[in-house]
């Protein structure tokens, strides 16, 4: 600094101001008053592009839902006869929800992408939750369903997807659990979710977010629900046993006797109807639960398994069967199941009228008694004691109580005929 | 795009624009405005917000040189000549353009307080544009004199005017959670603080610098030391809550008047400091928002009327009461009309402090910044051309 003395002690000064004005500034500073960060943009706006940003991400969203029900719905078909969906289960084969008119063998138009394409019924069974049908030839322009591995977390987004004509239709919401149940007459494992399920949904399929299928919607009596994929295919193979077929071929559940049963009987050959359906070609036939059986085969009766193997034999249309009925005996002619063929004339008047209950309501089961044993279950109905139709409630207990050491029971219970041998505790 | 990029594409591009509107007299610093605005977030987007932001740095130092540049109009001898009479040009003119741009919007409806902030937001004039114009011309006499000084002391008013607004209004409105002795305080408190608790940086600064410039010879070293003084300055300045304008003024009106050697300084920074400058006004031509202009509004148009006819009035009827030299008398309020960053700056400071009147006053005065930044420099350029200024500073001695 080239300055003269007298300016230097101005400086001198002026520095000295200027350090005790910074410093005694800097400590007199106003204590901090808390201020919420003012947005420039007005809080109105503010709110407003919040909102617009949320249902953005909600667009987002169904638009995700839609893109993933539009895949899954390359797995789906339509049947127009019953108004319901059907899922790609295999090359050939697709699962669906049973629909009223269709019988074993008969044939069934499905709207796919490419078209409609003809499919025969080869799983129908009054007593099954689920149809399978097969095509002959590949299926153009589908995929088969890609199964889930697990089971989701709870809370995980699933969507159903269903096809209402040719469109794809969805509704996303979220999983629940997977719980045990019984749908008909068949166990199976439930997929619980959110969703409200209608009738229109049924044989379309649950998916996970993904992509892959939980299961399939189907009619359990007057409810929907979705059975796993487990559950179908436990069902779809249990299908393709005896027992399953004969189930769908004639409705009849038939069985060898048990030593109880051969003694009640007193007969161990024949094959014991355990089991029919209403509706079905066995009901129609005339026969019932503890009728014995023995199969006609070249103008000689056989029994056990070469009978059965004889009621399945494909050319074995009509079979001629020896009915075994208390102390009656009968021949009749028993053919393939027309299957599910239910339909009522209406009267002139109408009015359907209800059909009155057979038999006599089963209110109670005492637990541990000879009848819980047996598999009575409240709410069936008792129809006859050892062949006889009781008139009245005292006729019952008369019936029962002199019956001896075993009892015939034949019971309606839904839709079938079941036969129980009641034995009284040895 | 990076920041690097970003620089050189502002860099070259700003010399071409430069280039090129000089063919149509338009000073340079235009050029560099268009190319802002062209490259900036409202036009092409080629610079986005982001890129703004880590530039701003680099704008707040050539703001920093700028007004330590202007700062050397405050040396002592010069301004024992004209000081009085830019005190009272700069009142005058300043004033008027205030009160008519506060009775404009009193007028069209809007409330007592948005109507003063915005008259004090219309006092600025931008230092920086206008000193650009000054350097471009090369000019020099009665009128750059005035000039240099009306824009030294008008911002010195205007941040002055703004800080007893602000004390006003929260002194009348209150602030929640204080009483009113710690009201009167704070406003006064920070009012005082601002300006000559920075004056008093910018004099130690300066202090600092010019003790240690003449141990500085080469011309290098020069700039490593006026740099680093003024980064130091405007970092301290934002730190502790000074203003770095008011700051950088101080520390050039100290050296100017400590040493002989400011003069060699200056003239070593106006050698190496244009790209600063040409990223400075690109920047702020970035920052400047087009599309508001049309949304300005009735008081929109009141605000460039009422600021344009207070400065250009203000400024003749001055003159002519002080019997100043005829080319000042015409000329002055041409170049007086530039408005830029301290008129954003403090718009920014009033959305923080009372967001309720921020739509009005941002709306207003960020539009008409676009207007007036536009036309300033080109107002100035034509001040100076018809005043027979331009092209004499080679003649007399280099003043800057």
């Amino acid at each position: 600094m080239t300055a003269p003395p007298s300016r230097t002690r101005y400086v001198t000064i002026l520095t000295f101001a200027s350090t005790l004005i910074l410093v005694g500034g800097w400590l007199m500073r106003p204590r901090v008053v808390p201020r919420h960060p003012a947005p420039i943009v007005p809080e109105t706006e503010l709110e407003q592009l919040a909102r617009r940003r949320e249902r953005r991400s909600l667009d987002a969203m169904a638009q995700y839902f839609a893109e993933t029900a539009g895949e899954a719905a390359a797995s789906l078909v339509f049947f127009p006869a019953g108004q319901r969906s059907g899922l790609v289960w295999g090359d050939r084969q697709i699962v669906s929800s049973p629909m009223a008119g269709a019988a074993a063998g008969t044939s069934l138009v499905a709207a796919t992408p490419a078209g409609e394409t003809s499919l025969g019924l080869t799983v129908l069974g009054p007593h099954l939750p689920i149809v399978a049908l097969e095509s002959t030839g590949p299926l153009a322009g589908l995929s088969p369903v890609r199964p889930a591995e697990a089971a989701p977390d709870a809370g995980a987004w699933v969507v159903a997807v269903w096809r209402v004509g040719a469109e794809p239709a969805f509704m996303a919401g979220t999983f629940l659990q997977s719980a045990t149940a019984t749908c008909g007459v068949t166990p199976v494992v439930e997929v619980v979710s959110s969703l409200a399920l209608t009738a229109a949904m049924t044989g379309g399929g649950l998916f996970t977010a993904d992509g892959d299928l939980l299961g399939m919607m189907v009619s359990c009596g007057e409810r929907t629900a979705v059975i796993d994929v487990a559950s179908i295919r436990r069902v779809l193979s249990a299908a393709r046993s005896a027992d399953g077929r004969l189930l769908q071929r004639y409705g009849l559940r038939l069985t060898a006797l048990s030593a109880a049963e051969a003694q009640h009987f007193a007969e161990e050959t024949g094959l014991l109807v355990r089991e029919v359906w209403l509706g079905t070609a066995g009901s129609l036939a005339g026969l019932r639960p503890g009728d014995l059986l023995s199969v006609v085969v070249d103008g000689a009766a056989v029994a056990g398994e070469a009978a059965l193997a004889a009621l399945m034999a494909a050319n074995a249309d009509p079979v001629t069967l020896s009915v075994r009925r208390g102390s009656t005996r009968s021949t009749i002619a028993l053919s393939a199941a027309p299957g599910g063929a239910t339909g009522a004339a209406s009267p002139a008047s109408g009015v359907v009228f209800e059909q009155a209950a057979p038999g006599y309501g089963i209110a109670v089961v005492q637990p541990d008694s000879a009848a819980d044993r047996a598999g009575v279950r409240a709410g069936d109905r008792l129809v006859s004691i050892n062949q006889l139709q009781p008139r009245s409630v005292d006729q019952v207990r008369r019936l029962l109580d002199g019956a001896g050491p075993s009892a015939w029971l034949e019971i309606q219970r839904g839709e079938r005929r079941l036969g129980v041998l009641l034995e009284a505790r040895p | 795009m990076n920041e690097l990029t970003s620089i050189g594409l502002i860099l070259l591009l700003a010399l071409m624009a430069g280039h090129l509107v000089k063919a149509f007299k338009v000073p340079e610093v235009s050029g560099y405005i268009l190319v802002g605005v062209a490259l900036g977030p409202s036009v092409l987007g080629w610079l986005s917000h982001d890129n703004l932001i880590a530039l701003g740095v680099l704008s707040e130092v050539a703001l920093g040189l700028i007004l330590f540049s202007v700062g050397s109009v405050f040396e002592f001898s010069l301004f024992r000549r004209i000081g009085r009479q830019v005190l009272i040009i700069t009142l005058v003119e300043s004033s008027l353009a205030a009160v008519l741009v506060a009775g404009g919007a009193l007028f069209f409806g809007q409330s007592w307080s948005v109507a003063l902030l915005l008259g004090g937001i219309a006092m600025a004039t931008a230092p920086a544009s206008t000193l650009m114009v000054i350097r471009e011309c090369d000019s020099a006499g009665p009128l750059t004199d005035n000039l240099l000084g009306i824009i030294a002391v008008n911002n010195l008013l205007c941040l002055s005017v703004f800080g007893m607004l602000v004390a006003a209004i929260d002194l009348t409105t209150g602030v929640e959670g204080l009483t009113q002795g710690e009201m009167v305080y704070r406003s006064v408190y920070w009012f005082v603080w601002e300006t000559v608790g920075s004056a008093a940086l910018g004099f130690l600064v300066g202090l600092l610098l010019a003790g240690w410039s003449p141990h500085v010879t080469e011309e290098g070293e020069m700039l490593i030391l006026l740099a680093g003084s003024i980064l130091f300055c405007v970092g301290v300045s934002r730190a502790i809550g000074l203003s770095p304008l008011v700051t950088s003024l101080a520390v050039g009106a100290t050296m100017v008047n400590m040493t002989h050697r400011s003069l060699h300084l200056f003239g070593a920074l106006s050698n190496t400091d244009p790209p600063f400058y040409a990223i400075f006004f690109v920047i702020a031509g970035a920052e400047l928002d087009v599309s508001r202009v049309p949304a300005m509004g009735a008081v929109g148009v009141v605000y460039i009327l009422g600021r344009a006819g207070g400065k250009f009035l203000g400024a003749s009827i001055a003159a002519n009461r002080l019997r100043l030299e005829p080319a000042v008398r015409q000329f002055l309020g041409f170049a007086l009309q530039a408005q830029a960053g301290l008129a954003v700056g403090l718009t920014l400071s009033v959305s923080t402090r009372y967001p309720a009147m921020a739509p009005v006053i941002s709306t207003v005065v960020l539009a008409s910044v676009v207007v007036f930044e536009m036309i300033g420099p080109a107002s100035a350029r034509f001040a100076l051309v018809r005043a027979g200024e331009a092209g004499l500073a080679a003649k007399a001695a280099a003043r800057l």
